[in-house]
């Protein structure tokens, strides 16, 4: 018995054959059990589904609270009812025109918000949606106010108006495309990004991620979607009027997100089957319903705080648990690609010269210049809050330069955006990991590809040849990436549960997946057991061997003296010497101000 | 009414059957409210003795926020229908409610309307609400469903566009028109503005205001329109006044806004001659507002429901409104239960189903294209394949809010404006 | 234009602050927006017109029944909705769902009990509603001492985040954890606060009373100006709620005098946004920590 739970739940096809089974019995539950109203619910079921599904996208993946998609539904709706009504255009063209009307909008509303944190935008998008409902009764000559638009027709499809059954199995297509297409988005470049700018913003920026852009798209996406499923709420209620896009509309389709389970695939579908169940098995209650509704939600989310698909996720895993059988996905198989090394990087010189920085009142740097030659490697050291992260963090974008000059490559960074300096082969670590701790150690460092990957969001949707050659070309470059840095075991484990001393090494991989031409590594021993600073010290070595330039800041010693070509010190924000380590560590300037580091100094040298 | 004097719970008689009206009271006193068809289908299988019920819809919200304000617009019908069993129902078959809550959603009308059509229903009371209207008749006139919804706009009464609906209230066409030329000919008011709500009934009362004063020559002075959670009035009654009006078009349609601008027009001693909606008639107004600032306030109303020196209302409003009595929820707004238009509906539909002594809809449909004449509570109703309004323009007409303390009014009629 | 606009701005500004003031109590050491702030308002406006005018209490008495009345509600919402999705993952979002509940469920509860209709509240005694001319501007007595409570309750407020108490409310805002470590008690606090933001909620809803009417429409139209005011003012800061409040209700006073209300509405918008866009986090709101 147990061994026959243990065979069912183990296999993957199972899901694949339990998926397939449920939408055969919603496409022919029509045809056996379908009346009229139960077509109605679950044909305007879907049509929200679609909604949450798009929402999901951008609120449950891309982190971003938009409060104003009921309005996004709305234009789509009108787009396409006027266009159906007034224009007597067909329905397919109607929809593409919703979809439009409402991307275009969508990018309207996220482009101020992109500027604002989490809570303004939602203000924002909130306010843009009471705006455009005012507009929707205001612009009269061509909404018809508040009389709204009436008679819309019934989609056709070879010249046949499609009956209620033949609406149904459009939703019914549609919503599963949708999750198809966010499926396929969610495992290309652009959905580890937007994972990565909810998750760890500044990873994503490291990674070459543009954080406006990729809002932007998930914006943008989410609104089409909205849009269509605009389209289809309008042809299938046939009369809509702006009392139909309220701001309860939209926080409706936040409240489906959240309780189905922001961020799960299927999140927004079983949110939306059981917000429009519970009230019909509860249609004998009356007037408490709505009560007890309310009572239902708050004890489910106490319960269920990430949502009902994230608590059977839970259940799922412990059951497994229980069957003995792993909750860690097996390694990828990355087929013939994977028998080739590393290929050489050429790395790029980086020169810093009279670089200057305030912080308040407080010079964090005053005047600091340095020079590393392609294919080198140098190291940053000095006292605790002497200036070297600083330094790092305005190489790589993060901090605006006051003064002064940088080029990589010997072209100037000056005035880049961080994601820029990315592109122009910058990696880089951070002193504490920044990892996104809920996705497996591969994800976090196939992020690392998103600049190696060309392929558009397009292509990743469709799964074209050419976008799934190109990720599983990524696929297999992360892996020998983690065989580099000895992580390979562990690839399909959550990044969160490693040690603090294995994320580092993975956050180091991470940022050789993006082929760094200069690679900018803060304090990469701190922490790390004596076998691992033994690995740290092989990886770097073996870095430069590939041909990438390493600048590293670090206090250890010991690795400077051993894999550094050169050493810069920093003191309150200056260089106090700089030259090759031998030299510099018998400075007698530089032993005074390590005082206590001088034993290091002598048993390194 | 059972045959026996003793009083079993529930309506449930010695003999073991129910009781049915019994059985609806006791539920309804329990705050049931219309039970589920399936308990009522219970009932009518226990009563062995009795027909089938005619089940009616009952379209209105019985959750949220408007659930209160709502429930009392229903009140008419609930009379109706009590009266209706009381002379032994509809051909013999006593009214029964399937009561649907739409919530006062736009969106949930298809659902809901939908269902009622499955359960096999083809009378409807309701929904409430000109949004709420167009999308309920979206789906009950393709599937021939007769309806009577809560809503005054005008094209709701078009037979041509909504065969199937019928309009038992004066139109926003009407009360706009009447309102104006109050003011032009009795008023002969020189300036006269408007003060609207921005809701679909004040844009299209304001149009039919102003073509009415379009075609006597008039223009208002000043429109001014507001948004229905504005902080305050003031600004928009300043206007009014700096604008020099002499007479005011009032398309305020809840009490707080009425509240509002009359208090506005008090802080800014000016009382013009108001003519309005018949929003404006409810008790509540007296509390928030000074008698002073409703001397000359004026709402649009039945000409059935009112009192003048010469006429008083017939002995079946007179008998309406003793009933309305005995409902405490429709304390203070008394002219709302007596202005909606499911009392007059579900008699009309006794009458003429029983003329043609049958219930099929499009038997019923064209007879109730030819009702001429029928004196209802509201007025004499006449109706035509083209026109469903039931009220004539003559039997609108204005009468005085403050009236309303007067304890003619009974809480239900008011005094025609002079 | 007309100077009268001022006063019905500031008047406006002033409890639209009052709102804001309400979220922001709440939010400071919880990070918690109460999306049941609306129907805690009218709560307070429903109970204190309900014992005013039918119980026949007299205005302090009432006020001060109300706003015990709401703030008890309001920590009840806090031990149910609140502190147990914050103690399960104190980023999640799982109280956007469990405030929505709660405002579910209170606003189909005001329509059981309450009528439809509005209940009167008179200003105290000796204010009235009643207007007069003030520097050329139509003003009421009652006009301006909500004006003056206001600002008396920001500044009260603000004074008491300096205290030692008040600081400690900040420290929880910022790190929750390192508070902890600190030896404040952050559920304390977050069951302080939301006792307090119920009271002010609950004065709030009392003090629009005598000029909007307690009906149970009243916490909606408050609500979202509410939520702007407190955006635009920088989330958690009382002194940019109440500019923001200040700007938005002359915005929209001055919205009223010469546009439609669809424009009015996008007129208030149009400059909630750039002073969003001058400043991201709000009027007095500062730029989170550095991130690297």
């Amino acid at each position: 018995m147990r061994d026959t739970v243990r065979r069912l739940v183990d296999s993957p096809a199972n899901g694949w054959r339990l998926l397939l089974a449920l939408a055969a019995i919603l496409y022919v539950a029509p045809l056996l059990v379908g009346t009229e109203y139960r077509l109605f619910v679950a044909t305007q079921m879907g049509v929200y589904v679609m909604v949450a599904i798009g929402l999901n996208l951008l609120n449950g993946y891309g982190g971003q609270v938009s409060l104003g998609h009921g309005a996004l539904v709305g234009i789509g709706a009108y787009a396409a009812a006027l266009a159906m009504v007034d224009a007597q255009w067909s329905f397919w063209p109607a929809a593409a025109l919703a979809m439009a009307a409402a991307a275009v909008v969508g990018a309207m509303m996220a482009l101020p918000a992109l500027r604002l944190s989490t809570w303004y935008f939602a203000l924002v998008t909130l306010g843009f949606a009471q705006v455009m409902e005012g507009l929707m009764t205001e612009w009269r000559e061509l909404t018809h106010g508040f009389a709204g638009v009436v008679g819309i027709p019934q989609p056709a499809l070879l010249g046949y108006a499609l009956p209620s059954t033949g609406l149904y199995w459009l939703v019914l297509t549609l919503d599963l495309l949708a999750v198809a297409a966010v499926a396929s988005l969610l495992r290309s470049r652009f959905g580890r990004a937007l994972i990565a700018v909810r998750d760890n913003p500044v990873a994503a920026t490291a990674s070459g991620v543009s954080m406006v852009w990729i809002k932007m798209f998930a914006f943008v996406v989410s609104a089409a979607i909205a849009g269509l499923a605009g389209a289809l709420f309008a042809v299938q209620k046939t009369v809509i009027t702006p009392e139909d896009f309220t701001a309860e509309f939209s926080i409706f389709f936040l409240l489906v997100v959240v309780l189905g389970g922001a961020g799960r695939l299927w999140g927004p579908v079983v949110g939306a089957l059981v917000f429009f169940l519970v009230p019909e098995l509860l249609a004998a209650l009356q007037s408490w319903r709505l009560l007890i509704y309310g009572a239902a939600l708050l004890v489910l989310m106490l319960y269920a705080p990430h949502g009902l698909v994230g608590a059977v996720e839970a259940g799922w895993k412990r059951l497994r648990a229980r069957l003995g059988l792993s909750n860690i996905a097996p390694l990828p198989v990355t087929g013939a690609q994977q028998d080739g090394g590393i290929r050489p990087i050429d790395g790029v010189a980086l020169s810093v010269r009279g670089v200057e920085k305030r912080f308040g009142g407080v010079a964090a740097l005053a005047g600091v210049s340095l020079e590393v030659a392609p294919g080198t490697s140098h190291a940053i050291v000095g006292p605790n809050g002497s200036g070297k992260t600083t330094l790092l963090n305005m190489i790589s974008g993060f901090y605006p330069v006051d003064a002064g000059a940088i080029a990589v490559g010997g072209r100037s960074v000056i005035g880049l955006a961080p994601h820029r300096i990315a592109h122009r082969g910058v990696g880089r670590t951070f002193q504490t990991p920044r990892m996104m701790p809920d996705l497996t150690v591969l994800d976090n460092i196939l992020l690392g590809a998103f600049m190696a990957e060309t392929q558009g969001a397009l292509a990743a949707t469709l799964r074209l040849p050419a976008a799934r050659r190109e990720q599983a070309q990524s696929l297999a470059e992360a892996m020998r990436y983690l065989d580099f840095v000895g992580l390979r075991e562990r690839a399909m484990e959550p990044a969160g549960e490693l040690p603090h001393g294995q994320q580092r090494l993975a956050e180091i991989a991470r940022a050789l997946v993006g082929r760094p031409r200069l690679l900018l590594l803060d304090e990469p021993a701190a922490g790390l057991s004596l076998d691992e600073l033994d690995r740290l010290g092989e990886l770097i070595s073996a870095i430069r061997g590939l041909g990438t330039t390493v600048v590293i800041v670090e206090h250890h010693l010991e690795l400077v003296a051993n894999i550094c070509s050169s050493v810069t010190v920093l003191e309150r924000g200056a260089v106090l010497a700089s030259g090759t380590p031998a030299e510099v560590f018998s400075n007698e300037a530089v032993i005074s101000a390590y005082m206590g580091a001088h034993v290091r100094i002598e048993a390194a040298s | 009414m059972t045959g026996s004097n003793r009083r079993y719970p529930f309506g449930i008689r010695s003999d073991g059957s129910i009781d049915r009206r019994a059985f609806l009271q006791a539920a309804g006193r329990l705050g049931v409210g219309a039970l589920g068809a399936s308990s009522l289908g219970l009932a009518a299988g226990v009563a062995r003795a009795d027909v089938e019920p005619f089940k009616i819809g009952w379209v209105r919200p019985t959750t949220g926020r408007l659930a209160s304000s709502f429930s009392v617009l229903y009140i008419g019908g609930l009379i109706a229908i009590d009266e209706i069993n009381k002379a032994g129902g509809i051909l013999g078959r006593p009214i029964v409610r399937q009561e649907e809550d739409d919530e006062a959603s736009p969106a949930k009308e298809p659902a809901v309307i939908k269902k009622l059509q499955e359960a096999g229903l083809t009378y409807i009371a309701g929904p409430t609400g000109s949004s709420q209207a167009l999308s309920s008749l979206a789906t009950t006139t393709p599937a021939k469903i007769i309806s009577a919804t809560y809503a005054n706009g005008a094209e709701m009464g078009d037979g041509k566009k909504y065969p199937y609906h019928y309009q038992c209230t004066f139109n926003t066409d009407q009360q706009g028109e009447v309102a104006a030329r109050y003011l032009v000919d009795t008023i002969k008011a020189k300036k006269i503005g408007i003060l609207q709500e921005n809701t679909a009934f004040g844009e299209q009362a304001t149009a039919a205001s102003r073509a009415t004063l379009k075609k006597a020559g008039v223009e208002p002075v000043r429109i001014e329109v507001y948004p229905l959670n504005a902080p305050d009035l003031n600004t928009y009654v300043g206007n009014l006044r700096k604008a020099g009006c002499d007479g005011l078009i009032a398309w305020i349609a809840n009490i707080p806004n009425a509240a509002m601008a009359f208090n506005a027009m008090n802080a800014q001693k000016w009382f013009p001659a108001i003519t309005g909606h018949n929003g404006l008639f409810l008790d509540a107004l007296f509390d928030l507002v000074p008698d002073e600032a409703l001397k000359n306030v004026y709402g649009t109303m039945y000409r059935s429901l009112m009192w003048s020196d010469g006429e008083s209302p017939g002995p079946r409003q007179v008998e309406f409104a003793k009933k309305v009595v005995a409902y405490p929820e429709a304390k203070g707004s008394g002219t709302t239960v007596a202005n909606s238009p499911y009392y007059d509906f579900l008699h009309i539909l006794k009458m003429v189903i029983e003329g043609e002594k049958t219930f099929d809809t499009d038997k019923v449909k064209r007879a109730l294209d030819n009702v001429r004449g029928y004196k209802g509570l509201l007025g004499t109703v006449n109706f035509t394949p083209e026109n469903h309004t039931a009220i004539a323009i003559e039997d609108v007409a204005l009468a005085s809010v403050a009236s309303g303390k007067d304890p003619k009014s009974l809480g239900v009629f008011r005094e025609r404006a002079k | 234009m007309d100077l009268d606009l001022i006063p019905a701005g500031l008047t406006a500004g002033s409890l639209y602050a009052l709102v804001a003031m309400g979220f922001n109590i709440l939010y400071r050491p919880t990070n918690v927006f109460n999306f049941a702030q609306g129907d805690l308002v009218m709560l307070g406006a429903m109970v204190g017109a309900s014992v005013m005018a039918l119980a026949g209490l007299p205005w302090l008495a009432g006020a001060a029944a109300a706003m015990l009345c709401v703030a008890v509600l309001a920590l009840v919402e806090e031990r149910v909705a609140v502190a147990p999705v914050l103690k399960r993952s104190a980023h999640g979002h799982s109280w956007v769902i469990t405030t929505l509940a709660i405002s579910m469920i209170i606003g189909n509860l005001v329509g059981r009990i309450w009528g439809p209709d509005p209940i009167a509240v008179k200003p105290p005694a000796p204010l009235s509603t009643e207007t007069f001319y003030l520097l050329g501007m139509a003003v009421s007595s009652y006009q301006l001492a909500l004006i003056a409570v206001t600002l008396l309750l920001v500044f009260g407020v603000e004074g008491f985040y300096r205290t030692r108490s008040g600081k400690a409310v900040m420290a929880v805002a910022e790190d929750r954890d390192a508070a902890l470590l600190r030896g404040i008690d952050p559920d304390r606090l977050s069951r302080w606060s939301f006792f307090l933001g119920g009271a002010v909620a609950a004065l709030t809803g009392i003090l629009a009373a005598p000029l909007l009417y307690a009906s149970t429409g009243l916490g909606p139209s408050l609500l979202l100006k509410g939520f702007a005011a407190a955006a635009v003012g920088g989330i958690g800061n009382n002194r940019g709620a109440l500019l923001a409040g200040y700007i938005i209700g002359m915005a929209e006073a001055v919205g009223a005098a010469v546009l439609s209300p669809g424009y009015q509405l996008a007129m208030v918008f149009a400059v909630m946004l750039v002073i969003l866009l001058i400043r991201p986090h709000g009027l007095f709101g500062s730029a989170e920590a550095r991130t690297v």
